[in-house]
């Protein structure tokens, strides 16, 4: 015979069971931002229970059991109220058909969802309150109670419907705590709000609420070092991509404009894969591996890079291109002001302005350098690059931008593929500060020059991109 | 283990090929990078970010699956031995051949004092101050000299010869043509190896010319004299000498020029003939000073360029690797905590969904009693539900599941089977997924009214209205996967 001692696992342990389909593998996916966990509108997906742990290093902070939906819970139910020994003794009633039931196929469901709970596990049952209420539900809630284990009802949104009141009548009958957890849509605080609310089923336990607490801290910091980590990466794919160029023997008598086109075509190619590559990086460090596969139906994002329509929709408008273009001309003119030791009586600053946007204006409509230079051993060469547009580094950040808005804010329950609003991703860099615009207008303009930045200037860059992601 | 780079490739490779390595391995997952490289790190004893680096690489260098090894690195270290090599050699023919040029002396005139100064220190001596310009910063102003001064510069262009002959196509050979560099961190490593390789050669140049002038010395007969159209007196000559011998006047006084040396030595080519008036021997007293005027001005301060080009190029290169993205991604991963959050085993294969439900045959009888499951429609509007999308008459509706008991459920299976029917609707929450209980429910059915009855799964959605195209799929696999040839589905819509 089983023992009735109350198991305590080292840390806070719950199994999110219920009928099946009713969305608790959603819950565990966004919960672990785990997009691998098998979704199906097909019963029995979920055929054993699976740990997800959340561990900073090896320490274990919390435990879920993804958990098979309940099959028979008429019978179970049945076969415990043929046991039944009194209200003291039904936790160990359920040990026993746990046991006796153990090596049976057919509840081969309940076994593998009981078995985290009667190990300690917290109960998170699951139920949809976008469809009505039924009584069938009655017989796996009366199963549960038996466990004896603290409880939460968990009212997740599969639909339009709205039948969530009807769903809180029954269910305030079997839990103490009910919540409502829209799986497919919560966003990143409502994760943490809800584990905040797994505290209510430590029943007192300081060491259950503390190793909650350092969960939510752990990731709300994992956050930031996530956004910090997707800026350095946006920061490296523009000094990249406004550095590079290509360079080929330009013989005398070669077709210098099909050579150029082929340059170009390669230095395009390169600026492409990079971007992908920045992309694949953020996406694997919001645990989004497996999105690219969907990328065709993505719509603004995966338009070309060097299409109008990016430019259009990413780039600066020619007031902002002219504006900026101003700012770091006037910077430049600003040395020779500096120089002259004011005797110029700030000439070269509004020179340089005047410049600058022109610069900015009139060289939008074009690509990249085109240069011809001797090779040092004798012969041409050609080389095409850097990428001169100055709407270019704008466009690649604004794609940036908004791909990493996508991804962070993605849940990983839902399966479909990523709709973009290209309104809302348009101009993103609008919504820079008009001084971190000039700094990193200033900035993009000494990558083209010196091939890169020093680290100093990669910092500032990086803290530019990332103050731009926030206001993202 | 040691964690030090002792038996470590140079630095420059690791510089060149960790980088390399660690692009390569942006293939392998981030998760899988972040707990191998949390897990070196916490091997590693060092809290030095290059040792920590290098380390790393070292560990996983010992693992050939792990990451590919680029030879790259070795490539390009070994061409920047031959160039370093080839700027020797170069340099010291040049130091032979200019020592021998500016000693010449074939017994008419002597060797003049003035031309080898001019050549051999004061040359030197602005060269000198042309190579402490290269290593300035680069800083608006003197940037174009700079550029000017590096696209003459004998390192860079004997780099750029051997890149061409030596067919370095690679983009990082980059790191041995100063001109060709981009990116401060490439630029500024380019740059002091430019310098150390134009000093390797300068400091060829004196050691070889300091030897031919020894040579020519102690096994030929030179003499020396000084002559110079300018207007310049013994006593400014004198003062001149003083002041350059001012280094070594201390520790060699014989290495300094007297004044009756200066005013016995000078001559004029005007006369057609060689200073006569003083003896060979006197005629010899200049060596000791022109040799050490090569030595303090030419050769010593060549060696502390050098020295200095060294040390500002160990710490380019140690730049060149740690501002690499992929190395300050790699540093911030050894320094990461891993945070997990899925699963720890894979999920294991899913059922297949299965083929989907049979349709009802034409043959099957427009009356049929009916079962409604869990409440999933009122039973006094059956039939009327019936009728209407199913075009069959409800005889008789019974109903089962929910919150009912098994022993309910068996009532109504034998109330069912008791009128004989030819066919059965079972009605069911279409939101709802199947499960094993109905099926059971099903079996005990099918047991009670014989194989020959057609029992059709109807799945209905909230208030009556018919079941979604999903809800219709769903629950037409579940059917088409129970064995029962006369089983169906219907859903009205």
């Amino acid at each position: 015979m089983t023992s009735h001692l109350v198991i305590r696992p080292s840390h806070p342990t719950f199994a999110i069971v219920g009928h099946p389909n009713k969305g608790k593998s959603s819950i565990v996916a966004t919960l672990a931002e785990d997009e691998s966990v098998a979704i199906s509108p097909d019963p029995g997906t979920t055929r054993i229970a699976r740990s997800f742990r959340m561990r900073i290093d090896d320490q274990v902070l919390y435990e879920l059991f993804d958990t098979p939906g309940f099959q028979r819970p008429r019978a179970i139910l049945d076969w415990l109220r043929q046991h039944e020994r009194g209200a003291d003794a039904r936790t160990q009633v359920v040990r026993e058909f746990v046991a006796q039931h153990a090596n049976e196929d057919r509840y081969r469901n309940e076994v593998e969802l009981l078995k985290p709970i009667l190990a300690g596990a917290g109960v998170l049952y699951v139920v949809d309150g976008a469809h009505p209420y039924g009584a069938e539900y009655e017989a796996e809630m009366e199963v549960l109670r038996w466990t004896g284990q603290p409880r939460m009802a968990l009212i997740n949104m599969i639909g339009p419907g709205d039948y969530v009141e009807e769903w809180r009548r029954a269910l305030n009958q079997y839990f103490s705590i009910v919540r409502i957890f829209d799986a497919q849509r919560a966003d990143f605080s409502k994760r943490l709000e809800l584990l905040r609310a797994f505290r209510e089923l430590g029943e007192g336990d300081d060491r259950f609420s503390a190793a909650l607490d350092h969960a939510v801290n752990v990731l709300e910091a994992d956050r930031k070092e996530r956004r910090r980590r997707a800026a350095s990466e946006i920061t490296d794919l523009l000094i990249d991509v406004l550095s590079w160029h290509e360079v080929a023997p330009a013989p005398e008598h070669a077709d210098q404009a099909q050579l150029v086109k082929t340059l170009s075509e390669r230095l395009m190619s390169r600026v492409r894969i990079r971007e992908q590559t920045a992309r694949r990086s953020v996406q694997e460090w919001y645990h989004h591996g497996a999105l690219e596969i969907r990328e065709q139906a993505v719509d603004v994002l995966s338009e070309d890079v060097f299409s109008d329509r990016s430019f259009v929709v990413f780039g600066l408008s020619t007031k902002q291109l002219a504006m900026t273009g101003a700012a770091t001309g006037a910077v430049a003119g600003g040395v020779i002001d500096v120089a002259a030791g004011g005797a110029s009586l700030l000439l070269g600053a509004g020179l340089g302005a005047l410049l600058g946007s022109m610069g900015a204006v009139f060289g939008a409509n074009r690509l990249a350098k085109v240069q011809v230079f001797g090779a040092p051993m004798g012969g041409m060469q050609l080389q095409v690059g850097p990428i001169t547009n100055p709407n270019f580094p704008w466009v690649i950040l604004g794609r940036a931008l908004l791909h990493h808005r996508l991804v962070a804010e993605r849940n990983h329950a839902r399966r479909e593929a990523l709709v973009v609003d290209a309104i809302s991703g348009a101009h993103l860099s609008d919504s820079l500060a008009p001084e971190a615009r000039k700094r990193m207008a200033r900035a993009f303009k000494r990558i083209r020059e010196d091939g890169g930045l020093s680290a100093i200037d990669r910092e500032q860059l990086c803290a530019d991109v990332e103050a731009s992601i926030i206001v993202a | 283990m040691p964690d030090s780079a002792d038996r470590n490739p140079p630095l420059f490779v690791d510089a060149v090929e960790i980088p390399a390595c660690l692009e390569a391995d942006r293939g392998t997952s981030y998760a899988e990078r972040l707990h191998r490289d949390r897990t070196i790190a916490a091997s590693l004893s060092t809290r030095n970010p290059l040792g920590r680096v290098r380390a790393w690489h070292a560990r996983i260098s010992r693992d050939p699956e792990s990451i590919s090894k680029p030879s790259l690195g070795q490539r390009l270290e070994r061409s920047r031995r031959v160039i370093g090599l080839l700027m020797l050699i170069v340099g010291a023919l040049a130091g032979v051949g200019v020592a021998s040029a500016v000693f010449h002396y074939d017994g008419t005139w002597p060797v003049n004092v003035v031309t080898v100064l001019a050549v051999l220190v004061l040359l030197q001596a602005a060269l000198v101050v042309l190579s402490l310009v290269l290593m300035l910063p680069r800083v608006p102003g003197i940037r174009a000299l700079q550029d000017l001064m590096g696209g003459l510069n004998p390192g860079a262009f004997i780099a750029a010869i051997y890149r061409r002959i030596a067919r370095l196509d690679e983009p990082r050979a980059e790191l041995l043509v100063w001109p060709a560099a981009r990116g401060p961190a490439v630029a500024r490593f380019a740059r002091w190896q430019m310098l150390v390789w134009s000093q390797i050669g300068a400091v060829a140049f004196n050691i070889a010319a300091l030897a031919t002038a020894a040579a020519l010395i102690a096994f030929t007969d030179l003499a020396f004299g000084w002559s110079t159209t300018l207007r310049v007196n013994s006593d400014d000559a004198l003062r001149i000498t003083n002041v350059l011998a001012t280094p070594w006047a201390w520790f060699w006084p014989d290495a300094v020029p007297s004044a009756a040396l200066i005013d016995s030595s000078r001559f004029f080519r005007l006369t057609s003939a060689s200073p006569p008036a003083i003896s060979a021997e006197t005629l010899t007293g200049w060596w000791p000073f022109l040799l050490a005027s090569i030595t303090a001005y030419g050769l010593a301060p060549r060696c502390v360029l050098l020295v200095l080009a060294l040390i500002r190029l160990r710490a380019a290169t140690a730049h060149l690797l740690l501002d690499d993205p992929q190395v300050k991604a790699l540093l911030d991963r050894m320094s990461s905590a891993e945070i997990a959050l899925g699963a720890g085993d894979a999920e294991p294969p899913t059922q297949s969904p299965g083929t989907t439900a049979r349709t009802t045959p034409s043959g099957v009888s427009s009356q049929a009693a009916a079962i409604v499951w869990s409440s999933a429609i009122a039973t006094d509007t059956v039939n009327a539900w019936s009728l209407r999308n199913l075009q069959k008459e409800v005889t008789q509706a019974v109903e089962a599941g929910g919150g009912r008991d098994l022993q309910h459920d068996a009532a109504a299976v034998r109330s069912i089977a008791g009128g004989e029917p030819s066919a059965v609707l079972l009605f069911v929450r279409a939101w709802e997924a199947p499960l094993l209980d109905l099926q059971d429910f099903l079996e005990m059915l099918r047991a009670a009214v014989g194989p020959a009855c057609s029992i059709v799964v109807v799945p209905i959605g909230a208030a009556g209205i018919p079941a979604d195209e999903a809800q219709r799929t769903t629950w037409a696999r579940w059917v088409g996967r129970i064995a029962d040839p006369a089983l169906y589905m219907e859903s009205g819509a």
